[in-house]
């Protein structure tokens, strides 16, 4: 029986424990979520590449994301910049080797054989699954 | 360096390969070091986020979700992802996940003007009951509402389609894809008596030419401009057209961009049909067994009043009629309203009219969010009819989807006041026959008016015919035109406003309860996307805390309203299976109740072109396309040996207008002025809309490092000489201020869209820039869906 009371005691701490981090102090369920109070204003590396470091992925499998500049690079029918360098994982600079498009990107998708002419069309679209990382300070994550 | 041999390449990607496949970065869950391959537990699902309806798997691990990959068995995606979807396995796990209900308190009782204070599920439902019988004593049934979504799962927009419907005997119930797929439900529904379109993605790999009408695909739509652009790189000559406002990024790969005047596609519309009768490129034989001609009213207003109606009045009019109404709209007068050239209207009409092009036009909220949304639905429909280039590979209209589940909930279901399922209205006396019957109910249950669509819902809430209003799966009180009357209006005495939602939002801001709410894979699932494929998933983790479905959440509240039957099914018929995960529904049932509610609501479809097929066959297969008839999907329909609707010989059947010999309607619809246009006191007009990081208001994407670092804030976005002309500099705040309200914000300039000159583009995803308290509530009469394209707004610096 006394070990029965020890053990709710401990329930209900942990619960409120739980609670605590949940709705603590400084969270206010009146005010919206992410909002700041003032507006902000993106501000993205100027760094060409070649002068950045590669970044961790979110997890084994999530394309990586992009550590330099990408303003000015085209992407259309004819040209793709980002393929110039990515391609083959050039050297883009002394010790700076752009990550190489993994052999996923060169798979037909009908009918799963290797591609003849590059990266398959499904995925020439770069930065619909890489992007830029802003500069850090300001950006709402939803941390209290 | 040394360019590497393919050999070589092949190697080194394969070592980096096994590299990240090694470990785990930046997860949020240590614990988890092993090979993700063989170490998790894999299951499919489709994506959360838009209408595309990619097939993902999710690794789950320990009870959470550690990663998700594209599913290389599905035809949606093909094993591909955009950004969004790489990041669903954060989504879940932001820290200020809601977890227990709260209820606006002070002094220990309910309170408007309370703090909001943790509650248990029985004092929040309670009150939630007490508080919508109140609102039904005093004003009636229609004064308890409910504002879903095209992310809630088929099962649940049923079930509040059942209760509100047929058990509380209200109307008020609305979606926010009233917002989003409106004008294409009307405009398919007017056109061909049916709704959704009629090909699939299929078609991509069989079109020349996919025109895109006011759709930024590369952002909106990332897996289906892949798709394009897959079809465009691989020399079979297809080329992509971009019509638009804005330069954006789906014009890189086009063949031409043409910008041009916010409204003006209906004259662009007119102008291309007018060319293509005017040079003999219609097809003749096509129309004289498969369409006919009408006009309607004009002059339909905007909807700008409360209580506003609309009545249509079509008359069938002849072909020379149709042809002398669209001869207005000569290249002259359509480059003047329009700004695109005469020549470039050539272009599009030579499109559209060589018989040997197939061409795929694409519209979303550019076509649908506008206050002639569904005029201009039906003139793209027109250009296809007058030409026959529909319903066969590779040529159709297609219209594309906001939401995972607009088709799937929203439009089959019928989750809007007028609708009942499988296409059926409330104002149909036979329609309503059906329903009761199905729901077993007594005859004249379900009342036969609408009530109050979307906005009307809102506006009825501040004038205080609403009195309950209850909000899931969607952000309202940051994605109304207007917002400030609306926030105004849900803050006011005696309104009672629930919201069922994730994490704390603007909505959650002004309601009265907040119900923690179980997400994605946390519940059995089922979403219909914009190929009408419905698609179904399993339950994978266990939501958070005291989290619930909202399918447990609408059963509960019905219990306590009286009309829990309405979800009592033999337990014998849907037993739980063994080793099935069941849902907090199924769990409390004691049932399958997921399965219980598919199997009724099937029946509203079979027979007439709506077929669903039986539940376990969806969690077999990476969804199918309906009307599945004897196992079979369609992937076209209207079209003789595609669609077993077809009577043989018939060739092309639009069946969904039987009264008037299964032809298709081609509508005269004229260009008229927008409610609000930019003059002296505001200048620009004022365009909102998405970025490619962000799903809708930012609630889940925001939470997730990668998203929000890569767009962290909503930015107003100016053409580089009205930036020079106002003299404003990349990142100077300054106020944007219509007649309704205002906001600050930065400017930002060379990024990644450039509107025209004149126009003024902003994000609505952030909570630090509401830019909905300076949109127009205006909406298109026929839809009633709003226009968040176009007003008129001034923009000046601040300090």
């Amino acid at each position: 029986m006394k070990r029965h009371k020890w053990m709710v005691a401990i329930v209900m701490l942990s619960l409120l424990v739980v609670f605590a981090c949940q709705s603590g102090p400084g969270t206010n369920y009146g005010a919206a979520g992410l909002a700041t109070g003032q507006p902000g204003m993106n501000t993205y590396p100027s760094a060409d590449p070649g002068e950045t470091s590669v970044l961790p992925r979110a997890y084994a499998g999530a394309p990586p994301v992009v550590p330099h500049s990408v303003v000015g690079l085209v992407i259309d029918r004819t040209t793709n910049d980002c393929l110039d360098c990515h391609l083959e994982g050039d050297e883009v600079a002394e010790g700076h080797v752009a990550t190489a498009v993994p052999p996923s990107h060169f798979v037909n998708e009908h009918t799963g054989a290797r591609t003849s002419d590059g990266v398959t069309g499904v995925r020439y679209n770069c930065l619909q699954c890489h992007v830029p990382q802003a500069e850090v300070a300001g950006v709402p994550t939803g941390k209290k | 360096m040394k360019p590497l041999s393919r050999r070589d390449f092949i190697r080194q990607c394969a070592c980096t390969l096994l590299v990240s496949g090694s470990g785990i970065y930046l997860n949020p869950f240590e614990s988890f070091a092993g090979n993700p391959e063989t170490d998790l537990v894999w299951d499919k699902a489709p994506c959360r986020f838009c209408g595309t309806g990619c097939s993902v798997m999710v690794g789950v691990s320990g009870g959470k979700i550690m990663a998700v990959k594209g599913d290389p068995e599905s035809s949606v995606n093909q094993g591909t992802l955009c950004v969004k979807g790489y990041a669903l396995p954060f989504i879940q796990y932001g820290t200020d996940r809601l977890t227990v209900p709260l209820i606006r308190m002070r002094n220990g009782r309910y309170d408007k003007r309370g703090k909001l204070e943790k509650a248990s599920w029985d004092d929040a439902l309670d009150l939630m009951a007490t508080m919508a019988k109140r609102a039904i004593e005093e004003k009636g049934p229609a004064a308890v509402s409910m504002f879903g979504s095209g992310q809630w799962t088929i099962w649940e927009g049923y079930a509040a389609a059942k209760l509100w419907k047929g058990g509380l005997r209200s109307n008020s119930l609305e979606v926010n894809a009233r917002h989003c797929m409106a004008s294409a439900v009307a405009g398919f529904m007017t056109t061909f008596g049916m709704d959704e379109p009629m090909g699939t993605y299929e078609d991509f790999d069989h079109c020349d030419a996919f025109i895109l009408w006011g759709a930024n695909t590369a952002e909106m739509h990332p897996i289906l401009h892949s798709k394009m652009t897959n079809r465009l790189l691989a020399s079979t000559g297809a080329r992509l057209v971009n019509l638009t406002t804005m330069s954006t990024r789906s014009s890189e790969v086009a063949e031409k961009e043409i910008i041009f005047k916010p409204q003006s596609d209906l004259a662009i519309a007119n102008g291309i049909a007018n060319l293509l009768i005017q040079k003999g490129q219609i097809n003749e034989k096509f129309l004289s067994k498969h369409a006919l001609f009408k006009k309607g009213r004009e002059n339909i207003g905007y909807g700008l009043e409360d209580k506003s109606v609309f009545k249509e009045k079509a008359e069938v009019i002849e072909f020379d009629a149709f042809k002398e109404s669209v001869a207005h709209y000569t290249p002259e007068r359509v480059a003047e309203i329009s700004g695109v050239s005469p020549a470039d209207l050539e272009y599009l009409a030579g499109i559209y009219g060589d018989p040997n092009i197939k061409v795929m036009s694409f519209w979303t909220m550019g076509v649908n969010q506008h206050t002639r949304g569904t005029w201009m639905n039906n003139l793209i429909n027109n250009l296809h009819l007058l030409t026959g280039k529909i319903s066969e590979p590779g040529n159709h209209p297609y219209s594309l989807t906001g939401q995972p589940s607009a088709c799937g909930t929203c439009r089959e279901v019928g989750t809007f006041t007028h609708r009942l399922p499988a296409d059926m209205v409330v104002g149909n006396s036979k329609h309503r026959e059906v329903a009761e019957k199905i729901w077993g109910l007594p005859a004249g249950t379900i009342p036969d008016k609408p009530t109050y669509h979307a906005v009307e819902m809102v506006r009825a809430l501040d004038r205080g015919d609403v009195k309950f209003f209850w909000s899931t799966t969607a952000n309202p009180f940051q994605d109304y035109a207007n917002l400030n009357r609306y926030r105004d209006g849900a803050l006011k005495e005696g309104r009672f406003v629930v919201v069922s939602d994730v994490y704390p939002t603007r909505s959650t801001e002004v309601a009265d309860i907040v119900l923690p709410t179980a997400m994605w894979v946390e519940k059995e699932g089922s979403f219909g996307n914009a190929e009408r494929r419905t698609h179904f998933w399993k339950q994978m983790v266990d939501a958070p805390g005291e989290s619930r479905s909202d399918l447990w959440q609408i059963i509960e509240f019905a219990k306590r309203m009286g009309h829990g039957k309405l979800f009592e099914y033999p337990a014998t018929d849907y037993a739980i299976p063994a080793g099935h995960k069941a849902s907090d529904a199924s769990v409390t049932a004691g049932f399958y109740m997921e399965k219980a509610l598919w199997e009724e609501y099937r029946k509203f479809g079979l027979g007439h072109a709506h077929d669903l097929t039986p539940f376990d066959r969806y969690h077999e297969t990476r969804g199918l396309r309906w009307p599945v008839v004897d196992g079979k999907e369609t992937l076209i329909r209207y079209r003789e040996g595609y669609d077993p609707y077809v009577e043989k010989g018939r060739g092309f059947q639009f069946y969904g207008n039987k009264k008037q010999d299964d032809r298709a309607t081609i509508w005269f619809r004229p260009y008229e002025d927008p409610p609000e246009m930019p003059d002296a006191k505001y200048p620009l007009w004022l365009c909102t809309g998405r970025v490619m990081e962000h799903w809708h208001s930012g609630t889940m994407t925001r939470r997730v490092k990668n998203l929000a670092r890569a767009y962290p804030h909503a930015t107003a976005t100016l053409h580089p000489d009205d930036a020079a002309r106002l003299g404003f500099k990349n990142g100077d705040k300054v106020r944007i201020a219509s007649r309704r309200g205002h906001v600050d914000l930065h400017v930002e300039i060379g990024g990644r869209v450039t509107p025209q000159k004149g126009m003024v583009y902003v994000p609505w995803f952030d909570e630090d820039v509401m830019i909905n308290n300076v949109t127009l509530d205006a909406f298109c009469p026929i839809s009633k869906q709003t226009d968040y394209k176009k007003c008129a707004v001034s923009i000046a610096r601040v300090a």
